[in-house]
């Protein structure tokens, strides 16, 4: 963007460039929010009051650190906010199952384990890995989701989620051994 | 804590490469002795790395072009609608109806009825914010510069006004598709905000201005050419602006 975003305009040459930027995360701000609520009109509704909210208090944004990360955090809260708002007098066991699930090690029972390249050539993957990603319970395809799609630290994750760093870690690594686990019939018969 | 187990909390950290480098060792002496641990490594590794392969499979998704422009239109957060003291006739906004014929392509754009109005401008609107997301920090264009591109694109013989006004600052033009064909668009910046003048041949409206998309789009037309003015400004400043970029046809 260069040049004319720090073009001498002051305060509003910054906050247009600082919009531009902003929108520049539509689209990774809406593939996410579809992963978090599932619905079209719910995504698109959910990115749109990310925006609003991001421009009206982009004063508390930091400059020089990680917009995109500043955006999905707002993404986050937003729809913390909602599910909260929805569900007051309902009893929401799941992050508690969740962590109980991510103490519990999953050791796979030896065998061979399929090759990445091995897995990467097989055709039937495609369909296969986006549905194991889709059923994967909330707080797991989350993190996956924003590590190894998005590629944020674990930092900028735990920021987002409001939860601590090892958190993110054992999530991460419980919803990956579950894809594992879903994928692995996928190696050819022979390995 | 046996050492299978304190490594396993390791395991993720080492495969995404944020373990410091003595811990990283530790991990590596264990997994040459350790069958279990080192088949559970590479399951994750395999993993891992499939969805970094695969990431393109998972961002084929867009974000709907109606989306893209509602969120633009929340920028600036701008007052709206000041009463209007000029000759400007001030229409309700169609902002639901605009967004739906957005991209849908096959306007008429010579069909100078009050609503193609609405529908130009919300299409103009939709490429101001894209022209300025995506080539505003390319160009720089001098007035002389613009006025060339003008006459060699359109064979216009155009006087863009020198200005006058230290806040507002030319930016450049391109030449732009709409409805078909093509349109002159000269992009500006007043007080730092996106500011885009179009130009279009052969048509005519009536003087008009309104909102739409969280843009204030001002409509008149001189000669056989019609001009639209958008930006996020409020209706007395977007008035203001289009009486001083209002160019000179030969
Ligand atoms: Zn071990
Ligand atoms: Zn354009």
């Amino acid at each position: 963007m260069g040049a004319r975003l720090a073009s001498p305009h002051g305060q509003s040459g910054g906050k247009a460039a600082f919009e531009a930027e902003a929108l520049s995360s539509v689209d990774s701000l809406y593939r996410t929010a579809l992963r978090l609520t599932r619905v079209p009109a719910d995504a698109e509704d959910l990115v749109q009051d990310t925006y609003l909210k991001a421009f009206r208090a982009a004063d508390s944004f930091e400059p020089g650190t990680n917009l995109r990360a500043w955006l999905f955090t707002i993404l986050h809260n937003t729809a913390r906010n909602r599910i909260r708002d929805r569900a007051r007098d309902t009893v929401t066991v799941d992050s508690e199952t969740v962590e109980q699930a991510a103490e519990q090690p999953s050791f796979s029972n030896g065998g061979p384990v399929p090759t990445p390249e091995t897995l990467l050539l097989n055709e039937a993957l495609t369909p296969e890995l986006q549905s194991a990603v889709d059923h994967l319970p909330d707080a797991f395809r989350q993190v996956v989701w924003l590590r190894d799609v998005e590629e944020f630290s674990y930092a900028e994750i735990a920021a987002m989620l409001g939860i601590p760093v090892g958190t993110v870690m054992s999530r991460i690594s419980r919803g990956r051994r579950l894809l594992f686990e879903r994928l692995k019939h996928l190696q050819p018969a022979h390995v | 804590m046996s050492d299978c187990q304190s490594i396993d909390l390791l395991v993720t950290p080492f495969i995404d490469g944020e373990l410091p480098a003595q811990d990283r060792e530790r991990v590596e002496r264990h997994l040459r002795v350790c069958a279990p641990c080192h088949s559970r490594v590479d399951a994750e590794r395999t993993v891992r790395t499939l969805m970094k392969g695969r990431q393109s499979l998972f961002k084929g998704e867009s974000a709907p072009v109606a989306l893209r422009v509602k969120c633009a239109g929340h920028c600036g957060m701008a007052a709206a609608g000041h009463a209007l003291k000029s000759r400007w006739r001030r229409v309700m906004p169609l902002a639901a109806a605009a967004v739906i014929v957005l991209g849908a392509g096959g306007v008429l754009l010579y069909q100078a009825t009050s609503r193609s109005a609405r529908v130009m401008a919300a299409e103009l609107a939709a490429d101001h914010v894209t022209c300025f997301a995506i080539h505003a920090s390319r160009i720089e264009q001098s007035a002389d510069a613009v006025e060339a591109a003008m006459m060699a694109t359109f064979g216009w013989t155009v006087d863009l006004p020198e200005g006058g006004d230290d806040e507002l600052e030319l930016i450049g033009s391109r030449p732009c598709l709409y409805g078909g064909g093509r349109i002159a668009h000269i992009m500006y910046r007043h007080r730092g905000e996106p500011m885009s003048l179009f130009m279009l041949p052969k048509a005519s409206y009536d003087r008009e201005m309104f909102e739409t998309l969280g843009h204030e789009c001002a409509i008149w037309s001189s000669g056989d050419r019609t001009c639209v003015l958008v930006s996020r400004e409020a209706p007395a400043e977007v008035a203001r602006l289009a009486a001083q970029v209002q160019p000179t046809f030969h």
